[in-house]
Parts: structure tokens; sequence; C-alpha cells
């Protein structure tokens, strides 16, 4: 009850807080009272008639669907408009609400501005003109644009109920401020699902403007007497280019003369036949206009008849190794071959992204060595692990690029020959190319050649005199570009190669205010290539940790998210360089002759002090936890080795298991693990243990983790496992006298840093651009020959005759040659029609 | 055998719905670019930073590059209904499971490599969708081709459906061009996204999920248009060589956010 009483007495609070349910029907009444308003009403007839295509007189014949289907689509368009600035204004409405004050005078002013305005005191203004000339189509194709510029134009003037609609949409946002009494700002959530649910409204409105506007679309089309029909109009239907396929075919036909092929299905037999066909219509003309490999490889013995004797035996053994070998570098060689390569390459590349990857993720792969038992070491013995390192995968990617040399430097070789001769001469009948055109012109033939001579070598055609003809040929960037791009992929693969075997990576952590030297000794981790020089090639630098920040999304379901992560450091370059200052970011490394710096992760380094039962301090110091979420839960060991005696002064050592976070939920809240990623409510939890560490044995040992095996656990008074959560500051003490730790109310951050040398990236880098230069060149450009063939007829008439050739299918190749017609048609032009023949002659 | 007449089947009130269409879909295309507009005006940044921004630039963009090859007057428009459904079901997935908050962006992305590498990579997915729409009906057009050269009686749907369509020859060549046009931009966006790599993580190419499904993607096409130069290979072969590409492409988009964990997992997915 209380809900509808709102609703009478408050409908905007009603439309905008309550519920949805209840918001429609207001909205459409809304909507029902815009349509009627004096603003509105006039126009519909008009706008009718054009979203419609049908005059106003015209209009009583018309079919009821078209004036139906007219109106429905001009609602569709303005329902757009509306939907979209109801939600943009509910979006937007908390933005403008928080400069409301500066809004309602910038407005006011606009406002005195327009009163000015239109009393005329502003001519200079008034005299220009703003206003629309381009008028979408009238008609049903136009009715859902025209829709939508109503819907930006009218919308000040659907009423005040509009107005207040989306005024109302911008105060919501206060009412929703109002109701929270520290936070101006809307959880983003809400205000996601209000700006979505303004949109519901503003369509239930539409719907009614619709409604309406169908309903008087009917009502207009009955009341009207005048029975003329609008002319039919014709829609101009799109042409269709009927005849590509035949020339597609034409085109295919001379791609394959150029690169038949031994093929055994029906198919290609049959569209072999087809090339040989071209092949002997063109003769010359058509060849080699690509350096495609040719299929010639036949399959069989290659020994022939064995003479009898030793010899014999010797000289048939040659010739059938030396056949077969040959026949094998034809197929590796042949493009089937480097298809099915290629296609095994991205099958083989699928397992590495499926299987965890040794070079990617070391603990993923361990986890899963202990999850499946039975399946790691199949997995192990087919290289799962290191698919992109492993024997098959290596296999494919060689063989690939064997055939890809393979077909390379034959084909590069085809190239340069093809450059230092001149095109093909054109063929004897040039009515079969695929692009033909003819005239008739009193220009000397031999003019004629001339002018077509200079007219192609100004469009940069390679082009002669080849008997009564000029033969041209344009686009060998193509074959250059499909050069250069397999050559540059070659080049990447060397120098990815080489960088591997050149290059080292190493990680290091550093603690706040700790630092590094770039030497071996130094190194937390490191592995290099094999030819890495690890005394010698290290680059001499150093650093330090200054500082390091990292700041994280406050509010909103994002919360915890790192906003930024940065490393400041100060750095040295060379053994004894002047020291700068800089910072290391995420998307931004530190380059020191030749090295980079990366910045790879960071977490938390609580402070902490051990004290003997004495009181004599036996530990200080930053230790460095591991995160374990992303919230930075953090675990580690804090280990004291030497120097703590226990209560009867015998040596002994310490162990601590931490865990650490940075921002505690709570006593009693039921966890331990941290809920924000900053260091907003740190708490430290230890354990503590006494005994030997196990370090004594020389034996690496993982620092994060205490070796509990010779340890014991100190217990409280209950004879509980003695462990305590410390806040900053507080203390724990070992029983009976066994000493202390304190927290001290420090803690730092540390950074891990990435140190990487990689060689060869500037060759990879050139061999990358290059690859897509020559890729672009060898898609884009199109290779084609010209043929203008000139001789004087037995009238005495020059008879010109213009042919092209394309390899690859361009639809632009009658073009260009019907634009180098007209080009030499205007020096040589048509000379005019023979008389006609007589009548007799032509039965 | 020539192209058909299209969607409209050749009389004056079917091509009159069609060019409604055509408007419709120009209103929505500029409606759904408003939306992404406002999304970057909410997040002050590209609006690339996860799969929802992602997925609703995405379509925006098929459904501008498929408008603008309409502008060039070129024959398309029979691709729009698939496209206009596939764009549905993107925004439906788009702001159902992959709706994320207005957000900054984690520090990793934080780079202009974004406008780079994301926007061309939204670009190539876009076109080869288009390449991919064209492919599939290339297909099935070949088939009732192939059925009337038997002496074949098409069904119902083949003759009132496919009958409209252009030329499988025609259709074929649509997404020859319109893949290769595009492969050379997609070997800039894995070069690019390797430079960017290189900034972020320290390595150039370190076989992440994400780096591996493009390099499988490219390789995929490359092999395409390989096997379309080629005899034996062109026609449906290098067809089922296209969408097994494009589906890497999805999967690549898809997949890999949702199952596959890896250094391209950000906001969630």
């Amino acid at each position: 009850m209380s809900v509808l009483a709102a609703a009478v007495t408050d409908p905007n609070t009603t439309v905008l807080n309550g519920a949805l349910i209840l918001a429609l029907p207001i909205a459409v009444a809304a909507g029902l009272v815009s349509f009627f308003s004096p603003c509105v009403l006039p126009l519909v007839p008009g706008y009718l008639s054009y979203v419609t295509g049908i005059s106003g007189t015209d209009l009583a014949d018309a079919r009821r669907g078209r004036m139906v289907a007219g109106a429905s689509l001009f609602v569709l368009g303005f329902t757009a408009v509306f939907v979209s600035t109801g939600a943009l204004f509910g979006y937007f409405g908390q933005t403008l609400q928080d400069h409301q004050e500066t809004l309602t005078r910038v407005l006011g002013g606009l406002m005195i501005l327009m009163g000015f305005f239109f009393m005329g005191l502003m001519p200079w203004i008034t005299q220009r003109e703003f206003r629309f000339h381009k008028r979408p189509a009238a008609g049903l194709a136009g009715a859902p644009v025209l829709g939508a510029l109503f819907g930006i134009g009218w919308a000040p003037c659907t009423g005040p109920t509009l107005g207040s609609r989306h005024d109302a949409v911008v105060h919501r946002g206060e009412r929703g401020a109002r109701g929270r009494t520290d936070r101006r700002v809307l959880p983003r959530p809400r205000r996601a699902l209000r700006a979505r649910r303004d949109g519901v409204p503003a369509g239930a409105r539409c719907v009614r403007l619709g409604q309406e506007a169908l309903r008087l679309g009917d009502a207009h089309r009955r009341t009207d007497d005048d029975r003329d029909r609008h002319p039919a109009r014709h829609g101009d239907l799109e042409r269709h280019h009927s005849g590509h396929a035949g020339l597609d075919g034409q085109l295919h036909g001379g791609d394959l003369s150029s690169m038949s092929k031994t093929e055994t299905t029906d198919e290609t037999a049959a569209a072999a036949a087809a090339a040989e066909h071209d092949e002997q219509e063109f003769g010359e003309a058509g060849a080699q206009l690509s350096t495609a490999p040719r299929e010639r490889a036949v399959p069989g013995s290659f020994g022939g008849v064995m003479q009898p004797g030793a010899a014999g035996r010797i000289a048939w053994a040659w010739r059938e190794t030396t056949g077969w070998v040959r026949w094998f570098w034809r197929q590796l060689t042949s493009m089937r071959v480097a298809l099915i390569l290629l296609f095994l390459l991205s099958l083989g590349a699928i397992p590495g992204s499926l299987v965890p990857q040794t070079g990617v993720d070391e603990t993923k792969v361990e986890e899963f060595r202990t999850a499946h038992e039975t399946l790691a070491p199949v997995y192990d013995d087919l290289g799962l692990f290191n698919v992109y390192s492993s024997v098959w995968f290596s296999a494919i990617y060689i063989l690939l690029f064997v055939s890809l040399i393979g077909c390379i430097v034959p084909r590069t070789w085809q190239f340069v020959g093809q450059l230092r001769s001149r095109p093909p001469g054109a063929p004897g009948r040039l009515t079969r190319l695929p692009a033909y055109t003819t005239w008739r012109t009193e220009t000397d033939p031999e003019q004629v050649r001339e002018a077509a001579l200079a007219m192609l070598g100004r469009r940069r055609f390679r082009s002669h005199a080849v008997g009564d003809a000029v033969a041209a040929e344009k686009g060998y960037l193509r074959e250059a570009g499909n050069l250069i791009f397999h050559i540059a992929l070659i080049v990447m693969l060397v120098s990815f190669a080489t960088g591997q075997l050149f290059k080292s990576e190493g990680g290091k952590l550093i603690v706040e205010g700790g630092g590094f030297a770039n030497t071996l000794t130094q190194y937390d981790d490191f592995k290099s290539g094999s030819l890495f020089d690890r005394d010698h090639d290290l680059a001499p630098f150093s650093f330090t940790l200054d500082k390091f920040v990292g700041t994280y999304e406050r509010t909103g379901p994002q919360r915890g998210t790192p906003r930024t992560y940065e490393a400041h450091v100060t750095y040295a370059e060379g053994a004894d360089g002047a020291e700068k200052k800089t910072r290391i970011e995420v998307n931004r490394p530190l380059e020191v002759d030749g090295s980079k710096v990366y910045l790879i992760g960071h977490g938390y380094a609580p402070v902490v002090t051990v004290r003997d039962g004495r009181g004599r301090e036996v530990f200080s110091g930053a230790v460095p936890l591991l995160p374990m979420d992303s919230n930075v839960t953090s675990s580690g060991a804090i280990k004291v080795m030497d120097g703590y005696r226990d209560k009867d002064g015998k040596k002994d050592q310490l162990g601590f298991q931490a865990f650490f976070v940075p921002t505690f939920a709570g006593a009693g809240k039921g966890t331990m693990l941290s809920q924000y990623p900053g260091l907003d409510f740190p708490v430290l939890a230890l354990n503590a243990f006494h005994g030997s560490l196990g370090v004594d044995a020389g034996l690496p040992q993982n620092v994060y983790q205490l070796d509990k095996r010779k340890m014991k656990a100190f217990k409280d008074a209950q004879g509980a496992d003695l462990k305590q959560r410390l806040l900053p500051g507080e203390t724990m003490k070992l029983p009976d006298g066994a000493g202390s730790i304190t927290f001290e109310k420090d803690v730092k951050e540390w950074a891990t840093f990435q140190i990487s040398q990689q060689p060869g990236n500037v060759p990879a880098l050139v061999g990358a651009v290059a690859a897509i230069a020559g890729l672009a060149g060898s898609l884009f450009i199109q290779r084609r020959r010209v043929w203008v063939r000139a001789v004087r007829g037995e009238d005495g008439v020059t008879v010109v005759e213009m042919a092209g050739l394309g390899r690859s299918e361009s639809s632009k190749l009658p073009e260009e040659l019907a634009d180098l017609a007209a080009t030499l048609n205007s020096q040589a032009p048509t000379a005019p029609d023979p008389a006609e023949p007589v009548e007799g002659v032509r039965a | 055998m020539p192209d058909g007449p299209g969607a409209a089947g050749g009389t004056e009130k079917g091509d009159l719905y069609g060019r409604v269409a055509v408007s419709l879909t120009v209103l929505a295309f500029l409606v759904e670019a408003g939306g992404v507009v406002a999304r970057a005006l909410s997040v002050q940044r590209a609006p690339w930073g996860n799969m929802y921004e992602f997925s609703i630039t995405f379509s925006t963009v098929v459904v501008g590059v498929y408008l603008a090859i309409l502008a060039a007057k070129k024959n398309v428009r029979w691709a729009g209904l698939p496209l206009v459904t596939t764009v549905l079901l993107d925004l439906g997935i788009a702001t159902t499971w992959l709706y994320t908050d207005s957000d900054q962006l984690v520090p990793a992305l934080d780079s202009y490599w974004l406008w780079i590498h994301v926007s061309t990579a939204i670009f190539c997915g876009a076109v080869f969708y288009l390449g991919a729409v064209g492919t599939v009906l290339y297909l099935f057009r070949d088939g009732y081709e192939a059925n009337l050269a038997r002496g074949g009686k098409p069904g119902a749907f083949a003759s009132s459906v496919l009958e409209r369509l252009p030329s499988a020859a025609s259709l074929d060549k649509f997404a020859y061009r319109v893949n290769a046009a595009v492969f050379p931009l997609w070997t800039f966006t894995i070069i690019a996204g390797a430079i960017w790599a290189g900034d972020a993580w320290g390595r150039y190419w370190g076989w992440d999920p994400k780096e591996v499904w493009s390099f499988i993607t490219w390789v995929a096409y490359a092999c395409y248009l390989h096997a379309r130069a080629t005899a034996g290979w062109k026609g449906r072969k290098a067809a089922y060589l296209a969408l097994f590409a494009f589906g890497c492409w999805l999967w690549n988009y898809y997949g890999v956010n949702i199952f596959l964990s890896g250094k391209h997992s950000y906001a969630g997915v």
C-alpha cells in the first residue's frame, strides 16, 4: 500500500526508485500525455506521410501494412534514442549530481542568454541558421533514421514529463547519496543496474508514444478519401557482376598454367587439362607469371634397367638412390607438403597450451606430476611438458623451414631471371585473354606502338616492343614481397634461435633499502643460453631499491585490484658510475647497458627482532614473506641460525613459522586470510620452534620454509603449541625465559626483479617488419601483363588490340585495361566505321 | 553459375525490406557505438580492458566493417542476417556473463600498446568473422550448386535461401579477399603483442596460452592462404581450413580466457 501511495504522491520517485513493475504503467501514461502535447500531435500526420513515403492525399488507398511498418520503424528509431538517453542520463546522473551547483549556475546563465536570443537582442546570432540540410530519404528505409532524428530533435519538446523524467534521473543520484551517511559515491553495481533500469521505463514510454503513433496512423489512413496511388518507386536494385565468375575461371586457368602440378583427383585432372589447354592457348604469355614451384615428382622406381654385373648393380643403386633423394626433396619442397607441415605446426602447438609447460610455469608442472602419477611419465616420454623444444615439434618446424628454403632459393633465381629478361611477347590470339579490347584507327601502327610504349612506361610497366606488339608487365613487387616475407620468417627464426643461445635471465628479490650488483653470485636464480659467458657477459651495473609503492582499488567489486606498482630505485652504470634515480614500473623496465630490469612481483617483509632469555638481540631485520593470494596473505619462516643461547646458556637455533596479512579481518571473524592487499591492519601470526634448522649440513634450503624434522615446538601454559597473533609493536614471549620475538612497527615491502639480456632482438624486429611489408606486398599488389598489338588491316586502317592477363584474382584488371585503352585511344582515335556492308553480303 | 538475386529475391518489395533492415542496422550500430563511447568515457581509457569491453567493441566493429563494405557499394547485403544474429548473441553474452563494472586498468595493461595491440586484434577478429560468414555460406552454396550440377532437386530451404546467395565462386572470392586483406594486420597484431610482452613481462615470446593460440591462428590462416593458391586444395578443403582458423581465433578469445589461465587474464576474465 505504501508503495502505491508513494506512486500517487510522487510519480518520479516511483519510476526511479520504486518497483519496476509499477514504473512501467506510469511511464506509459506519461508517454501518452507527452504524445498529446501540443508540440507533438500536429506533427504526426506529416511524419507519417514522410516515413511511409505516402503523401497525405494519397493515403487512403495505401495498404494498412505499409502504414504500420513505417510507423513501427519510426518508433524503433526514436525508441533507440530515448532508451539511450535514459540509460545515459541514469549513468551520468551521479556525475552531474556532483557538479549540480556549477551546472545550475551555468544553465541559468544559458537560460538568460536564450531569453535575449528569443527577444532578438542578439541578431548576430539569430541571423545564422543551424539546420540539417541533409534529409533522410522518404519511405520505409529512412523511417528508423528519421525516428532517431525525431528523438534527438524533439526530446526537449515532448513536454515537461520527459524533462522531469530525465531531470529526476539526475536527481535520483542525490537521493541515493542522501541514503548513505558518509559516502557520496554510489557503489558501482547499483549505478550500473540503475542505468539499465532507466532504460526500461524510457522504452515503455516509447512503446506508448509508438502505439499512439500507430493508432493515429491507422485512423489517418481510414479518414482520407483520395484514391490516387503513389507512383511505384523503383528501388535501385543492386547490380550483380555476373561476368566475374566467367572471368574468374579464366584467371584461374591462367593461374594454373603457371603452376601446373601433378594431381590425381578427377577434379584436378580436369583443371589440369583446362590449364594445359590454356597454356597452349596463351603459349609463353602466361608462363612464369609466378615463380610458384611446378610439381615434377614421379614416384616409382628410378633405377631403370639393371645391367648385369657388379658395376651395373652399383650404377642402378646410384640411380635409384639419387632418384629417391630427388623425389623426396621435391615432395618436401612441394606446396602440398608445406601445407601439411604448416597444418601440423598449428596442431602441434595446441598441446603446449593445454598441458603445463616447464618453460612457462615449473610449479604447475610439478603439481601436475603429483596429481597424475600414471599420465606424467607418458607425457614426459612424449615431450608434452616441453612441447616447443620437443623432438617432434622441432622436427615439424625444421622440416617446414627446410621446405621453405628449398622453395625460396629456386624461386629467387627464377625471379632474378625474370627481372633480367623481358616480358614475353604477345600470344597469337589476344581475344582469348581474360581482358580484351580492340578498335580501328587512322594512326600508323608504328605510332600506336610508340604511343603504347610511352604510355606503359609512364605507368611504370616494364615494356618493350616485340614484333607487331608491345609487351608490358607490372607488379613485380608482388613476387618480391612474397620472397621477402618468407626470407624474413627465416631471419626471425634464426635470430630467435641465436637469441636463445646468448641470452641470460635471472631473478632477484630486494627488500626496500637493499641493493643488487649484476654479478652471478647476487642472483636468487639464474639461467642462460649455452653460449652465454657467465663470467664476462653480465653488464656491470648496480641498483638499490629505495621504495616500493603499490596502490590498490579501495572500493567497488574490483576492490583490491592493483592500480600502480612502482619501484623507486637508484642505479649506477658500470662499476662506479654516477648514481641516478628512476622508477621501474610493470610496463617500463629499466634499461642499462643492454640489460633490462623488469619489475616482476612484490610482497611484504615485516621487521622483527628476536632476543634471548637475557634480552640480548640475536636477530633483527626485515623478513621477506611469500604472497599466497591476491590480497597478499603471506607466509614464510624466520630462522635464527646462530648467536642464540637458551636459558641454560646452551647453543640452540630458533625457527618461526610466520603468517602475515596486510589487512586482518579482525579477531573472531574466522579467517586469517588477508582482506585487502594494502597495509591497513597488519597482523603477524607466529609459531615458535627450537632445535636444529638443518642448515649446518650445507645443503641449500628453501628460505621460506621451516624444516621441522629436527625441531621442537615451544609449548604454552596449557601444553599446546605456542602461537600468537602480533600487532605491530607487540612481542611474543617464549616460555621459560627462552627469549622473545617482537614485531616492530615497521613493515617493509620487497620487489622481485628480472634482469635479462636478450641479444638478437634487433634482427628479429627487422625481420618482423620486413615480414609484414613483404606480406602486404604479396597480397595487395597485382602482377599483370598487358599487350598492345597494332597491325595495318587489309583496308589500310590500323587495328589496335589490347589484352591483359593477371595471376591474381582481381576485378581490377579489366578496369585497368579499359583505362589504358582510353588513354591510348585519345592518341590513336577510333576511325569512323567502315561503310555499311551491302545487304546481300550480310545475308 | 551466376550470383543469386540476393535476399530480396529481385522484387522491389523485398529490396525495400532489405533497405529497411540496413537502415535499422545503421541505427543499431550508432546506438552500440554510443555504448562503447559511453563506456570509454566512464572508464576514461581505451574500453578494451576486459572481455565485456572487448566484446561490445568487437561486435560494434563487425557491424561497422559490414556497413563500410556496404557503403563502398559492394554486394554484401547477404551477410547481414548471420552477422546481426551473431552480434546479438555476442552482446547477450557480453551483458549477461561477461559484464564487469567500469574500472581502471591493472598495471600490466596500462600502456600505449593497449591502443595498438588490442584495437588491431579487435579489428582483425571482426574482419575474420566476416570472412568466416562468407566461408560458411560458400560451403552451403557450393553444396547446392554441386547438387544442381548433378541434376538433383534442391529442397525447400535450398531453393528459398541458397538460391538467392551469390554464386559459390563469388562467396569464396569474398572470403579469400577479406581474409587475405586482414592477414598482414593480424601478423602485425601478434608482433605488436610480442613487443609489448617484451616491455611488460621481460620476454617477447613465452608460449603463454594466448600467444600459443594467436600463433596457431596465424599458422592456420597462412595455411588457408597457401591452400587457396594450390591446386587440389582450393575450394572446400581450403574453406574448412579457413573455418578451422577462425575457430582458433574464437577459442583464443573465449576459450583461452575462460578455460586456460595465463598472463592474459584480467579482471576475472
